[in-house]
């Protein structure tokens, strides 16, 4: 045991829950007599406004310097026991009601003697505790919006509405993007120059807002706060006899990217035609036509609208581009308005306009355009100005014949350029449909980038409105680090270069990039790109690297002070890894759905199942335990990407190791648990304890 | 009925856009004929209905629905693989039962009379086998443990 | 292709029985232009009306073929898209080695040297366009076909299925054909059902719809004066050739529109006789341009 230290140790009854299952009274006549233990006290409510109250006055009378809390899990009453006077990385949590109390309730006796040794391995942890405090690390106020469309510039205002700095990069010569072109936004049917001409008077009078046009991202480099992008600027100017590029770098504290998307080309699908035919456009270009000139809509009689050209399709895009219904129902409506007697008909296999665009789709129907369920195979030249669509009418049950003098393919939205080239030239992870890779659900506005944020269609498909909107939500989220200065949570890894011998495998598994190798070739972490996952300290084979508030040297001194013999000499004793998004939070809801496991585990919870270490799995087998479990969220729902799937994949190194030391293989063990799959916790724990007695003890145990 | 003969995974992403019935010339002459609704009944159970109906009989095999259905299914195949379902349990046409006939009689499907070979003989043609076994064969080949 | 011991003549079960003038025109173009056809007796029926019946033997017949012709070490050139079409899958699907270790089992069995995967199969149209080269076959004409009009019929089997085929030409819009017979002298009609299929594999049980569907190419390409339709396969002939009186009759029309195959118009512009082209079985005569 290291430097003893004056450890106050508090044992919550929790309102005689937790006291009504463990003998507190023997706990705290045990810790008394262990070393560095300066006092040790139940309290009916720790938590209680009472209860903080004397943790602070003894921290201050006793001058402690570490705090024990043995009581309900960490993840609850945090606010309550993050100000006992005491740096916070100086408090232990010991979790003995969700995971010993409630779930152990038929066996005080056990559960007990589980809490005894709970309260060991954590007070040693406790010794080991340093006190931690976030770090604040100067920032720019200034924000990189890269991409000039309607995304872009919303972003740009949204963020120019505080004090920061922005500059809006456009690839083009002017701002506006795709829809600058277009004829009419849906569902209101008003010209986009309307809105967009606002957006960019309210550009021009921004005093911080900086537009470069003609301008592309040609490198990034540096960390949330602190980015550091090259821009290169096409010289457009025609007197320039030279086409010189002119660079420039701009320091920023955030990015968001808004390069948009491409219409999809629909030359290889033949049947329609495209290039080949006339009088077959695609809806990208019928809004340009209609906004250029007036006579457009008017030019020809008959049109057919066929959807989900490309979109849909195995063989071209998968995905449905989300907009082209309403595309196609607003252009049929503007030639409707134009000439109520223009023959238009939509050749469709699903309308989807959801929510309130049901309206329009009803007043598309009301004012006389045909649709008919069914997708023409091809498209033909019946005469000159004619095109001949022969189509399957489904609900019809038959076979139409439609000549009409125009065809408007529904063509989808694909990744635009500027993706590709964000992936290649700034490391941008893109998904397999080349868009920009987020969590769709919880996360849309983040890239796998701390301080790197998307918005609009360069994400995935959509509609101006949710353009805006998104463009809106990456702005508050880029806000963050836009405050002149980012404070960073002391949980990031510190790397222990007297161990290190370069192999990267930090480096390479980090999924956030946030390691780089110093002028001295050690790996050295961004704290601000940093999610403190852990991934790393697991995948050090040297144990160099620990996290702010775990480190492989506490968890070695837990491993010696561990009691591997709790439960007597018969039972097994299992410590568990479980990671504190899913596992952690599914064990502790056993004790609340009624389902008990066995007192032969203990639980150390870790950010990430990834952050597991392979030295210290052997170093606890060696040490006698008798399994080692860890639990982790299902691959495909990592929080930390791969962390998962790391551990899975490492466990064949340990088992080789362990088969080398002549242990069973089976006695470290990998499970995927996802938030709520308690019960299947609960059977592993239970499967496993068999498992162990019917191998015996470990070998190695001392006796 | 056993009907594992049908990739019915790639069968199940068929949601009737109706474009292989579009292009489809045996539907355009015969409206009777709809491929996409042929899917349709293998997913809903239909199978009985479809293997004892004629409408199976008359794809011309000319691929376009398979060339250009946006789900990638073979449609053509599903069609054979249903005809050989059909074939199978004894429901076949007339035709096919004589045409299997005279592949396990000749190994041809069209045989070569002598007639035929005295014609490929004045032609400078290399004379044909006028019966072989070597469909027959195959078939029992095949046969064993499928 | 690899030429080095000359292609392994895949005649198939129509050609030889019902389509003479092709196999002659065919063998005897092949000579013309210094390419080696080699006849391999042991070929079968590529089991392409087996499909219908079991889809597994279908497979082993076709497989059969090509462990054929794999084993004398040849690649192999057709006359029947339809068989093309069924060979050429068959090698698509034998990439899968699960499936062709079991094919493999069957083959042997049958006394058959196992296939791996080494044998190319294409049409003989197909070949000339892209292998021979239609700068070679320009080459070898002597009576350039200037005067002459045809209407190009591809068929199904010729592009399709496209992955079969390594997607060699666009099924929608076809030109490998046309090209071939320009590169002739020869002009080739555009007419709007150019990818109309023949329907000759019904019509067995569906014989009007049959018919309808050799009418109406027949009536477009007479309609626009057509010197003769081209065909690239046995099945096609018959049921634009063989079937021309009886479909004529089913709408009330005679039809007098020569039917040809591309080796005998090739056959024509390199300078083969009659005799060669096997003008003989033409069933509507067409008069050789002066």
């Amino acid at each position: 045991m290291s430097d003893e230290g004056k450890i106050g140790v508090y044992l919550c009854a929790c309102e005689g829950e937790i006291e009504k299952v463990i003998a507190l009274d023997s706990l705290v006549r045990e810790a008394s007599a262990w070393p560095g233990v300066t006092t040790v006290r139940k309290d009916s409510s720790l938590c209680s406004e009472r209860g903080i109250r004397t943790i602070r006055e003894e921290v201050k009378k006793l001058g402690l310097d570490r705090v024990l809390i043995a009581a309900c899990s960490a993840s609850l009453k945090m606010k309550e026991f993050s100000d006992l006077g005491i740096n916070k990385y100086l408090v232990e949590r010991v979790n003995i009601r969700e995971q010993c109390s409630r779930v152990h309730s038929d066996n005080p006796e056990n559960a007990t003697k589980k809490a005894g040794a709970m309260l060991g391995i954590f007070l040693e942890k406790a010794r080991r505790s340093k006190a931690l405090e976030p770090v604040t690390v100067p920032a720019v106020k200034t924000a990189l919006v890269v991409g000039g469309g309607v995304a872009g510039i919303n972003a740009a205002l949204d963020i120019a509405g505080t004090d920061a700095e922005v500059f809006l990069v456009e690839k083009k010569p002017v701002l506006g993007g795709n829809v600058a072109e277009f004829h009419r936004y849906f569902p209101r049917m008003c010209p986009p120059s309307c809105g967009l001409e606002l957006l960019l008077s309210r550009i021009e009078s921004a005093p911080r807002i900086h537009v470069l046009t003609s301008s592309e991202i040609s490198a990034l480099s540096g960390s949330p706060g602190n980015f550091s992008v090259t821009i290169k600027a096409a010289s457009t100017g025609v007197t320039n006899l030279n086409e010189q590029d002119r660079v420039s770098t701009v320091k920023a504290g955030a990015v968001i990217l808004a390069t948009g998307w491409e219409p999809y080309d629909p030359t290889p699908l033949t049947e329609y035609g495209y290039g080949r035919l006339d009088h077959v456009i695609t809806n990208v270009e019928f809004e340009k036509r209609a906004r250029e000139r007036k006579e457009f809509l008017r030019e020809v009689r008959s049109t057919a609208f066929i959807q989900c050209v490309g979109s849909r399709d195995e063989r071209h895009l998968p995905y449905c581009s989300d907009v082209c219904c309403m595309v196609s129902i607003k252009q049929a409506l503007s030639l409707k308005e134009a000439d109520s007697e223009h023959d238009v008909r939509i050749f469709y296999n699903d309308i989807r306009t959801p929510g309130e665009y049901e309206e329009l789709y009803r007043q598309a129907r009301k004012s006389g355009i045909t649709f008919i369920k069914g997708i023409p195979s091809e498209l033909r030249q019946e005469a000159p100005g004619k095109i001949a669509v022969s189509v399957f009418d489904t609900v019809a049950g038959r076979r139409t014949e439609n000549t009409v003098d125009r065809v408007v393919l529904a063509t989808g939205m694909r990744s635009s350029q500027g993706n590709s080239g964000l992936n290649a030239k700034i490391g941008i992870v893109l998904n397999k449909n080349n868009f920009i890779e987020s969590h769709l659900q919880c996360h849309p506005q983040d890239t796998q980038r701390a301080g790197i944020f998307s918005a609009g269609c360069c994400r995935a498909p959509m509609d101006v409105s949710r353009s805006i909107e998104s463009a809106g939500s990456a702005a508050i989220k880029a806000l963050q680090f836009l405050k002149g200065e980012i404070t960073v949570s002391p949980d990031y890894p510190v790397v222990n270069i007297l161990k290190c011998d370069h192999c990267k495998r930090c480096m390479e598994e980090c999924p956030f990039k946030a390691y780089s190798l110093d002028e001295k070739q050690f790996p050295k972490v961004d704290i601000t790109k940093c999610r403190a996952c852990g991934i790393c300290m697991g995948s050090c084979p040297l144990g160099a690297i620990s996290l702010g508030e775990l480190s492989i040297e506490q968890l070695s001194g837990m491993l010696d002070v561990l009691d591997k013999s709790y439960l007597g000499d018969d039972e097994p004793v299992i410590l568990g890894f479980l990671c504190k998004n899913d596992a952690y939070r599914a064990a502790d809801d056993a004790g609340l759905k009624g389902v008990s496991y066995p007192p032969n585990l203990i639980s150390i919870m870790v950010p990430c199942s990834g952050a597991v270490n392979g030295m210290i799995i052997s170093e606890a087998i060696s040490k006698g335990v008798d399994g080692i479990l860890i639990a982790g969220c299902p691959d495909d729902q990592c929080h930390y990407v791969q962390g998962s799937a790391l551990a899975k994949t490492r466990l064949a190194d340990v088992s080789n190791k362990l088969k080398e030391m002549y242990i069973e293989p089976e006695r470290v063990r990998f499970v995927n648990i996802s938030r709520d799959e308690t019960e299947k916790f609960a059977e592993t724990v239970k499967e496993y304890v068999a498992e162990l007695k019917k191998l015996g003890r470990n070998p190695l145990r001392i006796q | 009925m056993d009907s594992e003969l049908i990739d019915r995974e790639k069968l199940k992403c068929c949601h009737h856009c109706g474009k292989c019935s579009s292009g489809c010339e045996p539907n355009r002459l015969d409206p009777s004929f709809q491929p996409h609704q042929i899917l349709h009944l293998i997913g809903v159970g239909a199978l009985d209905e479809l293997l004892t109906g004629d409408a199976i009989w008359k794809c011309t095999t000319c691929f376009t629905c398979s060339e250009r259905c946006p789900q990638g299914i073979a449609v053509t195949d599903i069609l054979w693989r249903l005809r050989a379902l059909a074939f199978r349990s004894g429901r076949t046409s007339e035709l096919l039962a004589a045409q299997k006939d005279v592949l396990l009689k000749t190994g041809r499907l069209y045989a070569a009379s002598p007639l035929d070979n005295k014609k490929r003989e004045k032609a400078g043609l290399p004379p044909l086998p006028e019966g072989s076994s070597l469909v027959a064969r195959i078939f029992k080949v095949s046969d064993e443990d499928e | 292709m690899n030429k080095s011991k000359g292609y392994a003549l895949y005649l198939g079960c129509a050609t030889p029985v019902k389509a003479l003038k092709y196999e002659i025109s065919a063998r005897n173009l092949a000579k013309r232009l210094g390419v080696e056809l080699v006849d391999v007796p042991e070929f079968g029926c590529c089991g392409f009306p087996v499909k219908s019946m079991d889809p597994f033997a279908a497979l082993l017949m076709a497989a059969r073929n090509l462990a054929l012709a794999e084993e004398r070490g040849m690649d192999m050139i057709g006359l029947c898209t339809g068989c093309v079409a069924v060979l050429s899958e068959t090698k698509e699907s034998l990439k899968n080695g699960r499936l062709r270790d079991k094919v493999n089992e069957k083959l042997r069995l049958l006394g058959v040297k196992e296939y791996s995967g080494r044998v190319t199969v294409k049409h003989f149209a197909r070949f000339l366009f892209e292998d021979y080269g239609l700068d070679a076959v320009r080459e070898r004409v002597v009576a350039p076909l200037g005067s002459l009009n045809f209407g190009v019929h591809y068929g199904c089997h010729y592009t399709k299925p496209g992955h079969a085929h390594g997607h060699f030409d666009d099924p929608s819009c076809p030109t490998t054909l046309d090209e071939l017979i320009r590169s002739t002298g020869a002009k080739t009609i555009e007419y709007p059902n150019k990818n109309l299929c023949c329907g000759l594999t019904v019509m067995g049980v569906a014989e009007d719809l049959s018919f309808r569907l050799a009418s109406e190419k027949l009536e477009c390409l007479s309609n626009r004066g057509a010197d003769a339709m081209v065909v690239a396969c046995p099945s096609c002939c018959i049921a634009y050739e063989n079937n021309q009186k009886p479909v004529g009759r089913s709408i009330g029309r005679t039809f007098n529109l020569p039917i040809l195959y591309f080796t005998q118009v090739l056959g024509l512009a390199t300078g083969l006789s009659e005799d060669d082209m096997g003008f003989e079985f033409n069933r509507i005569a067409f008069p050789r341009p002066l």
